[in-house]
């Protein structure tokens, strides 16, 4: 693995988009035992070349027709219609907020999937088209038989595998709780990431309103506004970035922000999401929710107090949290389960519905 | 160990207004005793004269009200607590005629070792109605809920109330022993979903430490303040002070208030905890740390840069929260969880 430094740095200009720090590469990877330090690293890492054996590639490599030809394949008539994203031409590929941020620039219409490769091929000819997006389409259900031409032995307890699929859009960055194994395999994408850490210089826009279930970067990372989002400038300091072909792959660490963009009228990619945690752990944000409604503005000092509380059960709790309470009456504070889970989600909707 | 000489006295304050309780009262971060505040009260002119007499003013306000009641036997000594492998509890609740209740603990108010009975946090205006025309201390705005407590000799392990807490001994004597919120750790509170009375509860048996299984709780005592309490007197304790209550005589009761300076819909901070236990704790160290990161941003130490990139209209909850807004998130989280 090596890395390519950082090249120039000051006043933030367009060039910064330019210079921003290469993921690290990685090559000769043996698709078929990918090595542990990669799947469990807490750093991004590009693999070069990791699926350009799958027929699925080489058909991207060739031409969108043959790839979408490809797809068509194990396209089937009694699948359900896929949720297709469509914005107009304006939009510039870059699904997000209209303006005041009251609703989204999008809509969401569904579309048998062979309709939508038929639309894509279609529009490839135009100046500027609608922007399309298939997005995290699961593998199994929608294109039946292709995994077992085109897949990759990760190990790992069952992962999700899904397809997406669009012309030139662009994915404003967000960040998800699984680890994420993202494959092109048909035109090309370019992938920016910032390590978590760079939240507050993000401008992360709402919590409980967004347009594909996680929250996302109010900046427009092919013009930023550095006058609105000065401390965009930093974040871009610890962006890394890779410009992804047909057969390339790029390890995306559970909650590194992401930003999307796909560059050629008909770009496919594969992904695999797993997580490091038992699935019935759910998603921290509905606690993280939770928390603002409860715990955010309570006077400062019981702020601070309730602060202390989280911090000794939960961001640092550790072996003596519980240490001088029998192991058989340890309830939550114990190792937690599935059953405990059900439980506990069924005394907070209980809490929630009152 | 825990005598009222090696440990620090709670602050006293005198000359308050029991019509009209100030905020430097009431809005107090640390813990004060009000000496004789409701010295007047009738009912703590009849405990004066007898447990007999406390109870018959008690039952000129009965009118069938059925408490609940923590019943133990005489072996654990009043100490209301878990059994010995935290399996169970060393009492049973039960519900009684509040007027039986009161017989039984006059019955036995001279007794050696006396059944423990203990009638925890109940409505004064459901169940003694009109006892606080004559009996009340006057809170201007606030509008605190009113609870009696009526037991006798009873050890209360050191808890938590998320309210703020003005406590009144109308009859009998009462230690508090007190802990800055921050203690914690040093208490060994013990299992947070299974509890005796709601809250979770100090492990430590305050009358005979276990030093060896304990030993921060010494760093405890170095922060803890004590009060002894006789009739009349009140104390304060502010929110999440932790407390622990000895009723030392054979007949005791306690009026309580409890009032939160937050609005209702805030609701308690509880549940976001077991939430973020459930969905937090047990990820991959690195995972936990950006989640921290993330409370941090968003709940511990927002400021105005939060959400001020985004549009005011638009912020939900990372705007200002009001009783609407709560109930669409709370609507939202609940078709969340839901699945």
């Amino acid at each position: 693995m090596h890395y390519i430094p950082v090249v120039n740095r000051g006043e933030p200009t367009m060039r910064d988009l330019e210079n921003v720090r290469r993921i690290a590469e990685m090559a000769g990877c043996d698709p078929q035992s990918l090595p542990a330090e990669v799947l469990r690293s807490s750093q991004p890492v590009v693999l070069r070349g990791l699926v350009g054996h799958w027929p699925m590639a080489r058909a991207g490599r060739a031409s969108a027709e043959e790839a979408a030809a490809y797809l068509r394949r194990f396209v089937r008539d009694d699948a359900p219609a896929a949720v297709v994203t469509v914005g107009p031409p304006e939009i510039g590929g870059r699904f997000a907020y209209n303006r005041e941020l009251s609703d989204f620039n999008f809509r969401r219409e569904n579309v048998p999937l062979g309709v939508v490769l038929n639309t894509l091929l279609k529009y490839a000819a135009q100046e500027s088209p609608p922007a399309i997006y298939v997005a995290s389409t699961t593998l199994d259900t929608w294109l039946p038989g292709f995994r077992a031409e085109n897949d990759l032995a990760l190990g790992l307890p069952d992962p999700l595998a899904s397809i997406w699929i669009g012309n030139r859009t662009r994915i404003p960055a967000h960040q998800d709780l699984p680890d994420n194994l993202a494959c092109v395999v048909a035109g090309r994408r370019r992938v920016t990431l910032f390590p978590p850490q760079q939240l507050s210089n993000l401008y992360i826009g709402p919590l409980d309103f967004t347009p594909a279930g996680q929250a996302i970067s109010l900046v427009d990372i092919d013009a930023p506004d550095f006058e609105r989002f000065p401390r965009f400038a930093e974040a871009l300091a610890h962006a890394r970035v890779a410009e992804l072909g047909p057969g390339d792959a790029v390890f995306i660490p559970s909650m590194w922000w992401h930003h999307m963009q796909a560059l050629e009228d008909f770009n496919v990619l594969v992904n695999y999401w797993w997580r490091q945690s038992p699935a019935w752990m759910d998603t921290p944000m509905n606690a993280l929710m939770l928390a603002i409604m409860t715990v955010r503005d309570l006077p400062p000092d019981q702020r601070e107090i309730w602060s202390d509380v989280f911090r000794h059960y939960v961001f640092g709790a550790g072996e003596a949290t519980d240490a001088h309470i029998p192991p058989g009456a340890r309830g939550v504070l114990g190792p937690f389960d599935e059953d405990q889970a059900r439980a506990l989600r069924a005394r907070l909707l209980q809490r929630l519905n009152r | 160990m825990l005598t009222a000489e090696t440990l620090r006295k709670i602050d006293e304050l005198t000359g308050i207004d029991p019509r009209a309780l100030p905020d430097s009262v009431l809005g107090s971060k640390q813990p004060l005793v009000l000496r004789g505040i409701a010295a007047d009260w009738p009912l703590v002119r009849a405990g004066r004269e007898s447990p007999r007499a406390a109870c018959d003013y008690l039952l000129r306000f009965y009118r069938q009200a059925t408490v609940g009641v923590f019943l133990g036997p005489p072996e654990i000594e009043g100490r209301f607590f878990y059994d010995e492998d935290l399996s169970g509890l060393n009492f049973k609740p039960a519900l009684i005629k509040l007027d039986t209740v009161l017989e039984e603990i006059v019955r036995h108010a001279d007794a050696v070792r006396p059944p423990a009975l203990y009638v925890g946090s109940t409505s004064i205006d459901t169940a003694l109605p009109d006892f606080r025309r004559a009996n009340d201390l006057g809170f201007g705005q606030r509008d605190p809920l009113a609870s009696i407590w009526i037991s006798n000799r009873s050890r209360i392990a050191a808890h938590h109330d998320l309210p703020d807490n003005l406590a009144c001994v109308a009859v009998g004597r009462r230690r508090f022993t007190l802990f800055p919120p921050d203690q914690l750790e040093n208490l060994y509170i013990g299992p947070i979903d299974f509890t005796p009375a709601g809250q979770p509860i100090s492990l430590v048996d305050f009358r005979k430490p276990d030093f060896a299984r304990f030993p921060k709780f010494a760093a405890a005592l170095a922060q803890a303040r004590v009060a002894e309490l006789g009739p009349g007197d009140a104390i304060f304790i502010p929110s999440l002070w932790w407390h622990h209550i000895e009723s030392l005589e054979g007949m005791n009761v306690l009026v309580n208030y409890w009032w939160r300076d937050t609005p209702d819909y805030m609701d308690s901070p509880v549940n976001a905890l077991l939430h973020a236990i459930m969905t937090v704790r047990d990820l991959p160290e690195e995972q936990r740390r950006t989640m921290a990161q993330m409370f941090q941003h968003y709940v511990f130490a927002p400021g105005e840069q939060t959400a001020a990139h985004i549009p005011e209209g638009a912020r939900r909850v990372l705007g200002p929260l009001d009783a609407a807004r709560v109930r669409e998130l709370r609507a939202y989280l609940l078709k969340r969880l839901n699945r």
